[in-house]
């Protein structure tokens, strides 16, 4: 029975249709490999007890169902404490569920736990978690990527057969890059962000990982939904993915423009150029037009990000006074205010997270902002506009996910700008609230897996997943298991 | 040097919303520590996790005020956030309008020295109330947030006014246009009407603004007008003695009369406004427009004139004024009655029907008023009118008529049934008053012998007594006469 482990999520619901096997066998199955292969991979701050069931529901036509979900712990949730990955909400215990996270629960899905990620979504390695650093499961000397990088792990470990994510600026899709699984960035609204404990609100998606294309339509059609709670929701009441991922006229004759300034090899790395190259002549094979194309202001790009994803982030964290809840609660009334905020908020916090809010503190303050906040907000615009116009060209457009595979762990953690030159390909989508899909393109010659990425314009979220549904088709280098966890399910008895 | 002031007044007002204004929360006005955080959420609570979605309510009821004040309302709004620490702060900042209020501009007549005057204003702008901090004796701060998230509407001046007196009239107007256009309760007590002066001096005759001084938790009119005289006092002291004035930020301390800079200090603020993006902007539509103009009018207050109709702009400067050319009322009287909306329309309507204003006026402010704070009233326009008529006609005296308004009023039955009710309508008959005279005479032998001792006047005592016992029915004149006949005068 072990061998359903590998399966995708629609592959796992035709044998719950087909009574091969019921979801909560497999959720019982699913719950002994996570916590076999959990003390190598480390995806989990917190596993899912035995008997953490959904409520009964009916299996609907194109929706999820019945199938074990990881939640990254920078969504709320009522089941489990939500930590966002820091000290400050060390035992936190949400009085509400997210949208996404509900309206997975209610369609009839299991929940593995709640994964690892670096202190609220900033980082790229995971390696900023308050509680300990996630395994990559390709090689376990090496990163998972980040944010989202226990969600990763976790679907590339088979702990989970999909994961929610969220993604501000590639936290989503770096991570699926480097553990070789699909990680899907909506546009911005498509998914409601109630619940998403904010880092930069107006960055901020929720994302979703997955073994292949067709698992990320089958989420989108369960919580791609607009919500009233959530006044930036802009999500079609009725849009249905999965036809839309599988209408392959919307992709015929598409053209996919190749961004030259992101396939520069002073940028990119050796084995991501060539599974780059790799990929295009797959495009070109599954009939799409492939055309070379400038974008300018490449240079800005992480310059702009850093600037404004700073600056909301220094205000989504100043809640964070351990007044209300977390850490500091209840206060210790012999501290006058000032020495509260400073025992409170000064250890709860990270040293990224902590850098973040004095950069952020800074390009907000009277006298500077204007120099940066406001100039990146205009750099903002100017891109936007810049790929729109690209997108008057051509339909997608293709870049790598990272300029590098997956790095050693520790390799970067002491400096933060190398950190932050791993989100050169992947901010520009965030900053733009356009959709975008990184996919599995094979293998470098170390054995680690290459992520490509596509981007397609604001509310083309399904032509994006048909166009990556091609791509997977012809590429044939979707999913595999890496070798470690093969390993792993080898010596598991089941 | 002779110097003038030169002070603004920023007042925060809830709005009249059911709903919280980002949240789903009822808003409660609760004043006790027991009933302290009932009526909150995850929102309103700053939970991580959680966003705003605008109350579309308070919209509305900030652009009546807008149609009220003139102002521009903007079609094209955003929301920007505030940044400060403070424990009554949940989320670190505070939601507000920046750059883009929904009111700008704008103006109010008041009425100062009897005297119309216009304000200009600046804005008013849409923002979200914080928690509510009860100071406990050991120095420690309870935290109540069932007002965390509460509307609010934050109304500015320009630095127009010149006096003290002038400023309180001022907010007083505002206090009664909110209250009239339904917008806000504009209760300062409750906290719910937040009036905060910035004042300066300069030399009269200049139109340099010199440095401001703000004055905080100010909970009555007639603190506010202590706290700026004492404050324009202060000020000019210090230049008359050479000195500068330094901006702080002020609260009134009323046992030793004078201002006193607040035990926080502020340092020069910066609040790191940036756009809120959790709110997309709020975009006003036609039908918004359309609303709002439908709810002003209801609000505005129309009375018959002389066969005429006259429209007032809900508040109370524009009704005063009229009141005061048009009939005897005396300002308190006109102050009284626009507060009290149920009396003005009584009296309105009863002088429609007879006509008799000052009449009616003192049945409704003497009689109707005091009676319907302690019973249900079921009097109507024509009760008065015709009380008045009947008085006019001498058909009832004074005593009678209050009695008869009495039983209109926890009755609803008509003037004239009770007038028969009481037997006011039947006259005494002649034997009964010789009747009755005889009696008093028997009754008051002290009285009479002080009349047969010369002292005329004493017979008007036992009028009195007849007059009581025929509970008014009896002729005074006639009376008199049988009176003296008996006694031989
Ligand atoms: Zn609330």
């Amino acid at each position: 029975m072990k061998e359903l482990l590998t399966l995708t999520a629609h592959e796992l619901m035709a044998k719950f249709a087909a009574g091969k096997v019921a979801p909560e066998e497999f959720y019982a199955l699913q719950m002994r490999f996570a916590r076999h292969i959990e003390p190598k991979v480390r995806s989990f701050l917190k596993l899912a007890e035995d008997g953490v069931s959904p409520p009964s529901a009916a299996a609907r036509d194109g929706a999820l169902w019945g199938v074990p979900v990881s939640i990254k712990d920078l969504l709320t949730t009522t089941d489990f404490p939500t930590t966002a990955g820091s000290r400050i909400l060390e035992g936190y215990a949400p009085p509400y569920d997210a949208t996404a996270v509900r309206l997975l629960r209610d369609a009839g899905n299991y929940f593995t736990g709640k994964t690892n990620l670096d202190e609220f979504g900033m980082g790229s390695s995971t390696e900023n978690s308050a509680y300990f650093p996630t395994h990559n499961p390709w090689d376990l000397a090496r990163v998972p990527g980040g944010s989202s990088g226990g969600s990763a792990a976790s679907v590339a470990a088979l702990q989970s057969v999909v994961s929610l994510g969220t993604d501000t600026g590639g936290s989503v899709r770096q991570p699926a890059g480097f553990c070789g699984v699909v990680g899907f960035l909506p546009t911005y609204g498509y998914v409601s962000r109630n619940g998403l404990i904010a880092f930069a609100s107006s960055l901020d998606h929720v994302g979703m990982l997955a073994r292949d294309v067709t698992d990320i339509a089958l989420m989108m059609n369960t919580i791609g939904r607009p919500d009233a709670l959530d006044a930036t929701s802009q999500a079609p009441a009725d849009a249905n993915y999965l036809a839309e991922m599988n209408d392959r006229e919307s992709v015929a004759n598409c053209t996919v423009g190749v961004i030259n300034q992101l396939m520069d090899p002073k940028l990119m790395s050796e084995e991501v150029l060539v599974a780059c190259e790799v990929a295009i002549r797959v495009l070109e094979n599954a009939g799409c037009g492939v055309k070379r194309v400038d974008l300018a202001g490449v240079e800005r790009l992480l310059p702009c990000y850093y600037i404004l994803c700073p600056a909301e982030a220094s205000s989504n964290l100043a809640r964070y006074d351990g007044i209300r809840y977390g850490a500091g609660f209840p206060a210790d009334i012999s501290r006058t205010l000032q020495q509260h905020y400073r025992a409170v908020r000064s250890p709860g916090f990270g040293e990224e997270v902590r850098r973040r809010i004095l950069l952020g503190t800074y390009v907000l303050s009277a006298g500077y902002a204007e120099a940066y906040y406001n100039q990146a907000r205009r750099v903002q615009h100017a891109i936007t506009e810049g790929i729109s116009e690209m997108f008057e060209d051509v339909d997608f457009l293709f870049l790598p996910t990272s300029p590098t595979t997956a790095f050693g762990l520790g390799e970067r953690i002491d400096d933060p700008v190398k950190m932050y030159a791993a989100d050169i390909c992947t901010v520009t989508a965030n900053l733009t609230s356009m959709p975008a899909i990184s996919l599995p393109g094979g293998l470098s010659a170390e054995g680690m897996p290459v992520g490509i990425q596509f981007i397609a314009p604001q509310k083309h979220d399904g032509r994006l997943l048909a166009l990556a549904r091609l791509y997977e088709e012809h590429a044939g280098t979707g999913y595999s298991v890496p070798p470690p966890v093969a390993e792993e399910l080898a010596g598991f008895e089941g | 040097m002779e110097y003038e002031a030169v002070i603004a007044l920023e007042i925060h007002a809830h709005l009249k919303t059911a709903r919280k204004q980002y949240c789903d929360c009822p808003v409660v006005n609760t004043r006790e520590l027991a009933d302290a955080n009932r009526y909150v959420c995850p929102v309103c609570l700053g939970h991580p996790g959680v966003l705003p979605v605008l109350n579309r309510e308070s919209v509305l009821l900030a652009m009546m005020l807008g149609i009220r004040l003139k102002a521009g309302t903007a079609r094209h709004s955003i929301f920007a956030r505030k940044h400060y620490f403070y424990p009554d702060l949940p989320k670190g900042y505070q939601i507000t309008q920046y750059q883009t209020p929904l009111n700008e501009g704008g103006e109010l007549e008041f009425l100062a020295d009897g005297e119309m005057r216009t304000a200009q204003l600046e804005r008013a702008h849409l923002e979200e109330d914080t928690a509510k901090i009860f100071y406990q004796d050991d120095g420690s701060i309870l935290l109540d947030y069932n007002r965390a998230g509460v509307p609010l509407l934050e109304i500015v001046t320009k630095p127009v006014f010149r006096s003290a007196a002038e400023a309180v009239a001022y907010a007083e107007e505002l206090r009664q246009v909110l209250r009239k256009l339904g917008v806000s309760d504009a209760n300062m007590e409750e906290g719910s009407f937040r009036c905060e002066p910035n004042i300066s001096v300069r030399p009269v005759g200049s139109d340099e603004l010199r440095t401001k001084c703000e004055i905080k938790n100010l909970n009555s009119f007639a603190v506010i007008r202590k706290a700026l005289k004492a404050e324009i006092a202060r000020q000019i002291a210090l230049y008359d003695a050479g000195k500068e004035v330094q901006h702080c930020t002020l609260r009134w301390d009323e046992e030793n009369a004078r201002t006193v800079p607040m035990r926080i200090k502020e340092t020069q603020a910066d609040y790191r406004y940036f756009d809120e993006p959790d709110l997309p902007p709020l975009v006003l539509t036609d039908d918004d427009f359309a609303e709002a103009r439908k709810r002003y009018e209801n609000a505005v207050f129309a009375l018959q004139w002389d066969g005429e109709e006259h429209q007032f702009a809900p508040g109370s400067a524009q009704l005063t004024r009229f009141f005061l050319d048009n009939t005897d009322l005396r300002e308190n009287e006109v102050a009284v009655l626009l507060e009290d909306e149920d009396a003005l329309r009584l009296l309105l309507a009863s002088n429609e029907i007879g006509g008799a204003f000052r009449e009616c006026a003192n049945w409704v402010l003497m009689e109707y008023r005091p009676r319907r704070a302690q019973a249900k009233s079921s009097i109507m326009p024509q009760h008065i009118a015709d009380i008045v008529a009947l008085r006019k006609e001498a058909k009832l005296n004074s005593t009678q008529a209050r009695e008869v308004f009495e039983l209109c009023f926890e009755r609803g039955i008509s003037a004239a049934e009770a007038v028969s009710q009481l037997g006011f309508d039947q006259a005494v008959s002649e034997s009964d008053l010789q009747d009755i005279c005889a009696q008093v005479i028997a009754d008051n032998e002290k009285i009479v012998a002080d009349i047969r001792r010369g002292k005329e006047q004493a017979v008007r005592a036992l009028l009195g007594q007849v007059m009581k016992l025929t509970r008014g029915k009896a002729k005074p004149d006639e009376a008199l006469a049988e009176l003296k006949r008996q006694l031989g005068m």
